[in-house]
């Protein structure tokens, strides 16, 4: 990729030197001294004659463009989203892949360590469960959970940042108390009574079934989009002072339309950030939720709950902590990667080095 | 004389600020007729833009607040207008073209979605195949080359006056009765200036708007605008055709302002500046706000207490002046011009 990069950048600068050597008028080249001006335009700006009538090709990027360049550049960032996505390929056919089910027992290797034979290569619990397809099987939930919990509370965060900042005012303040009060509650308090009031079990309120993981991702989902509807309202309430704003009013566009097609998209860069921290997030405070038995309950298998089951165990059963625990690290560490590659990539003041 | 398409008939504004009140625009009173092109003239906060975005419900309220008048469009008042029916007409029978092009476009979206927006918002239903025929039409119309290329291109990859061009484009999309354009040309360099005057003339042919041409520049108002509003300390000082604003003004601020500019076809070694600053908005001096800078005025009593009504001069109301001395502007402009053209000859 940089290798093309540099290809085309290097051939962008050649039609340019050629144009500009050609350009000029034979005088000037030659050096007499002469000063000749340069021919006055008529009607169209002089960077459309060169961008167009002279046919040289100056490819016209995008922002998006820009920051897709941008991004891969940052090899960590490019690493992690490959781990990323094999990980999460794993996760969603893991029916496909995990060799056992999570709950099939294997009477004749209870507690095996780590070994190639009968493909139990993280070894079996206690009762004789594959190591492997439990952890692969934890993380499809955990996963879940996790993008549940990032796609909810970036919805309710941006929807009341947007209104916050677009309105201000009565309206602003209101909300942002609002917000305030949700980031004053102690977390994990509110956390552990939320996961005991609610249940362990699926819960059903009339028509719609909850089941465990969508209970966590509600209560998770509901103390963690405080951070990004104060940054979303901030992104507004600066935005909305631009002209560009001002042009679409005067062209008759709605407050909704405004907010949505011309503010929007100008913050989906601290959006993007944001959203991939809280999926970071997400996944640690679910592993820690479920590891206090608050989160998801066995025999669902869940990163966190897999620890503790393990943990119980002492050292003796090593793997049964060290596997989960590598792999919640692995996941958060590469979720991390991600974002800061995303912020350099789409923080528009960073301009490309060449 | 037709019926004019938009009147505005003692519109009064102002503004709640840490400081006290801005009496932005006191009891300002014009018409636009079909077609024409009227000038708005003043220094910086002189209400001149305030009056305008007023009429289009852009002045954000609060702060400002709205104490008296109407702006009729077709029978209309636009000021007591159901929010959603002002939207209707914004853009669509009244559209804007904004001072800075280099800010008035969202970096986001490209010209060609920003265009067709404008026509969509206002025809739903229209395609987004027939938008982009129409939005290349008017960027073609307007200048633009290569148009259709250059519709999928964003913002920052046009020039300062291409990018004045695609907004003349947006205000032109449905065809406009009256097109407000607030200083178009300030933020250009002078070359780009004449070009954007060109644009703006084809696009007044293409649509048969009448122009309100907010600006400060006397040269772009004496080279579009068919009548002239003069506006000082938010209020008309005076009102006229081109030709009798810039030949026989009727106000002393207008001599000031013909005076402090440089002409080519006289032969001036001297700029006579308006002497003084613009006064303060939130405590306007008693009587004629112009006094304290008046050389015509010399201090005499009528101008400290009482505000000078718009008086006619000339039929059919067609010509104006807010001074209580209206009569002497003439002898006084005569004798400024000499003491220019004396102080040359010494």
């Amino acid at each position: 990729m940089p290798a093309d990069d540099q290809l085309a950048q290097s051939r962008e600068e050649l039609h340019v030197g050629g144009l500009g050597s050609s350009s000029r008028p034979a005088a000037a080249r030659a050096g007499t001294g002469s000063i000749v001006l340069p021919e006055e335009p008529s009607g169209a700006g002089m960077d459309l004659q060169l961008s167009y009538e002279s046919g040289v090709e100056l490819k016209a990027r995008s922002q998006w463009a820009y920051a897709r360049m941008r991004f891969f550049r940052h090899r960590l960032a490019v690493a992690s989203i490959v781990v990323l996505i094999l990980i999460s390929l794993v996760a969603i056919f893991a029916k496909q892949i995990a060799p056992y089910g999570y709950d099939e027992l294997d009477l004749n290797n209870i507690a095996a360590p780590p070994t190639l034979k009968d493909h139990h290569w993280f070894g079996t619990d206690l009762l004789g469960r594959d190591y492997l397809s439990r952890v692969i099987f934890g993380v499809r939930t955990s996963l879940w959970v996790a993008v549940f919990v990032a796609v909810l509370s970036t919805l309710i965060g941006t929807t009341l940042g947007a209104i916050a900042g677009y309105y201000g005012g009565t309206v602003d303040n209101l909300l942002m108390r609002f917000t305030d009060l949700i980031l004053t509650l102690p977390g994990l308090a509110v956390l552990l009574t939320a996961a005991a009031y609610l249940g362990s079990s699926d819960s059903e309120f009339g028509p719609i079934t909850l089941t465990q993981p969508v209970k966590v991702g509600l209560i998770l989902a509901f103390l963690f989009w405080t951070g990004l509807a104060r940054i979303v309202r901030g992104v507004f309430l600066s935005l909305r002072e631009k002209e560009f704003v001002e042009a679409a009013k005067a062209s008759g566009a709605s407050d909704m339309r405004i907010i949505i097609r011309h503010i929007l998209p100008n913050c989906v860069g601290p959006i993007v950030v944001t959203m991939t921290l809280i999926i970071a997030t997400a996944i640690l405070v679910e592993a820690a939720l479920s590891f206090l038995g608050f989160g998801i309950q066995p025999p669902n298998p869940a990163l966190g709950s897999l620890i503790a089951d393990g943990q119980v165990q002492g050292f003796e059963t090593w793997w049964l902590v060290t596997f989960p625990g590598l792999v919640i690290v692995v996941i958060a560490l590469a979720v991390n990667f991600v974002g800061d590659g995303l912020r350099d990539a789409l923080d528009p003041t960073q301009r490309i080095r060449a | 004389m037709p019926d004019p398409v938009l009147s505005v008939r003692d519109l009064t504004v102002e503004f709640k600020t840490e400081d006290g009140i801005v009496h932005a625009v006191t009891g300002v009173s014009y018409d636009v007729f079909p077609g024409e092109t009227l000038g708005v003239v003043g220094e910086s906060g002189s209400g001149k833009s305030v009056s305008v975005m007023t009429m289009l419900g852009l002045t954000p309220m609060p702060p400002g607040r709205l104490l008296s008048g109407e702006a009729l469009y077709k029978g209309r008042d636009l000021l007591r207008m159901p929010k959603k029916e002002l939207r209707d007409i914004r853009g669509g029978q009244m559209a804007m073209i904004f001072q800075d092009p280099m800010t008035s476009l969202n970096p986001v979206l490209t010209i060609g979605e920003q265009i067709a927006e404008a026509i969509q918002v206002h025809n739903p239903g229209t395609n987004d195949e027939d938008a982009r025929k129409r939005v290349v039409e008017l960027l073609e119309l307007v200048g633009v080359p290569s148009a259709s290329s250059r519709f999928d291109q964003y913002p920052h990859e046009f020039s300062g006056g291409m990018r004045q061009r695609a907004m003349i484009a947006m205000a032109i999309a449905n065809d406009p009765q009256v097109l407000i354009a607030d200083e178009p040309t300030t933020a250009l360099d002078v070359t780009i200036q004449a070009q954007i005057i060109e644009v703006m003339r084809a696009a007044q042919q293409e649509t048969h708007a009448a122009i309100i041409l907010i600006t400060h520049d006397l040269g772009l108002i004496a080279e579009l605008a068919d009548r002239v509003v003069v506006m000082y300390a938010g209020r008309v000082v005076e009102l006229g055709d081109v030709h009798t604003i810039f030949n026989s003004p009727r106000h002393p601020y207008t001599v000031g302002l013909m005076n402090s500019l440089a002409r080519l076809d006289a032969d001036q070694e001297w700029l006579r500046p308006i002497p003084g600053q613009p006064p303060s908005l939130i405590t306007p001096p008693p009587g004629c706000a112009f006094h304290p800078r008046c050389e015509l005025s010399q201090g005499r009593a009528l101008c400290r207490t009482d505000v000078p009504p718009l008086r006619d001069f000339g039929e059919g109301g067609l010509h104006r002046s807010a001074c209580h001395f209206a009569e002497e502007v003439a002898a006084y402009q005569a004798a400024t011009t000499a003491a220019v053209g004396a102080a040359h000859a010494s």
